[in-house]
């Protein structure tokens, strides 16, 4: 029984951050010096990596890319269906898993406060996700890598490295949050 | 405004298209999809086009609603049309410095981009005519296996945890907006503190009822992965049996041609 409840409590834990990302998907948050807007959705993609085990983590991104598959409208913008991931960018999409997994399975080596996990995601998460869908961009057009490269990362960077502080931030303050009200979903069961 | 985008998806309606069974439009999603990557030449995409508005109008939603959907891409279709214009082809009309527009780049970024806009409004066309837990329920019986079993249980509580985030989140945004905060006179770095203040106690507190609704289910019974029996009940009609052969014909022309 004990091995039951945890399995249900695990699989809420993705579910609850499964829609959490699905929410954020449609956050968008204007900045004055930029062009493009802030979407919360890297945000909690960092979050969840951060947040979750590594198992829980890829779990509920790759039912999210599921559910966006089948139909459900949850990227950005409320876009669906296997036409997102024909699409130039649709190769972050995949990086977000590839990055999720990664930087979930290294923060067990790290302790767990602020530096290292700015480290983990900065350091880490956005070289992968930039370089796969840079990747993804340059075969979909068929254009030198570089020129998706610049195309695709060098007007994001800032928003990105803004995106992956407040992650580390909401992160801290969730551990935090949770330990104080004993609500933590990872608890001991009595 | 955010409710409004999610839930106002599915449009309610009574047609012939939304009496099908989930799982048929499922089926007939995937079917579509092979169409229009099948399609290479201009005599398959006017068949495809021809069977995708066959349906479209099977479903009594007026056009607008698809053109809407299909338009949130428009960026992309143009910058599609421009990188085949000037990229591909060898009879150009003109030269101008470096740029060489052809009418044979034209066309096939014309191609391209008729073929996204089908890809999206096929993905709308089972979204505006199937509800979430339809869908939902169709990926459960048509995969039954233990995981699917859990990834449906995953994808209808999050489908429900989505609206409770939401109202979350508007109940703390008003609570704080009456303590006097203010997000347009605030400084850049004082707005994102301020929006941890709303998302960290909205996450805290689903988080609480989450944990409630959790002990509610194990009290009545229910065990991750085991087999159980469901309320809803979906039915196979021969209709269903008369659009799943439409499509596969059409995709067995489409694959002739």
């Amino acid at each position: 029984m004990r091995k039951e409840m945890m399995k249900i409590r695990e699989i809420t834990s993705i579910a609850l951050c499964l829609a959490m990302l699905c929410v954020s998907s449609y956050v968008s948050i204007p900045l004055p010096f930029m062009t493009t807007p802030i979407t919360a959705q890297t945000i909690m993609i960092n979050t969840i990596a951060l947040w979750l085990t590594p198992a829980q983590a890829m779990t509920t991104m790759g039912a999210y890319l599921i559910l966006g598959l089948i139909g459900f409208p949850v990227f950005a913008g409320g876009s669906s269906g296997i036409s997102v991931f024909l699409r130039p960018t649709g190769g972050f999409l995949i990086a977000f898993f590839i990055s999720v997994g990664v930087i979930s399975g290294l923060k067990k080596r790290f302790p767990q406060k602020l530096g290292s996990n700015i480290f983990l995601t900065v350091g880490i998460g956005m070289p992968i996700v930039y370089f796969v869908g840079a990747f993804w961009m340059s075969i979909l057009m068929e254009i030198d890598f570089v020129v998706a490269f610049q195309l695709s990362v060098y007007p994001f960077i800032v928003g990105d490295l803004l995106k992956c502080l407040i992650a580390c931030r909401l992160v801290e303050r969730l551990n935090g949050t949770m330990k104080q009200r004993s609500v933590f979903i990872k608890r001991k069961l009595v | 405004m955010m409710k409004k985008l999610w839930l106002g998806r599915y449009i309610d309606g009574s047609s012939v298209y939304h009496a099908f069974d989930p799982r048929s439009k499922l089926v007939m999603m995937v079917l579509n999809l092979l169409m229009i990557i099948c399609t290479v030449n201009w005599e398959q995409l006017l068949c495809v086009t021809l069977f995708t508005f066959s349906l479209l109008c099977l479903s009594k939603i007026p056009f607008s609603f698809y053109l809407r959907q299909a338009m949130f891409l428009k960026y992309m279709y143009f910058f599609f049309l421009m990188f085949f214009t000037l990229t591909e082809g060898t009879t150009f009309l003109l030269k101008i410095g470096i740029f060489r527009v052809s009418l044979d780049g034209l066309w096939i970024g014309a191609f391209y981009v008729t073929k996204m806009m089908l890809f999206v409004i096929l993905g709308a066309l089972l979204t505006f005519t199937t509800s979430p837990g339809e869908i939902v329920a169709g990926v459960r019986t048509l995969f039954k296996s233990p995981s699917i079993e859990r990834f449906a249980f995953m994808a209808g509580l999050s489908i429900r945890l989505i609206p409770m985030i939401l109202e979350e989140v508007k109940l703390i945004y008003n609570a704080q907006q009456s303590r006097g905060l203010d997000f347009s006179e605030l400084r850049l770095q004082d707005k994102f503190k301020k929006l941890l203040s709303i998302i960290i106690p909205a996450i805290s507190n689903t988080v609480k009822r989450l944990m409630m609704m959790i002990e509610a289910m194990e009290c009545r019974g229910y065990v991750v992965g085991e087999q159980r029996t469901s309320i809803y009940r979906l039915q196979f009609r021969m209709r269903d049996v008369c659009l799943l052969v439409y499509g596969i014909l059409v995709l067995a022309i489409v694959i002739l041609l």
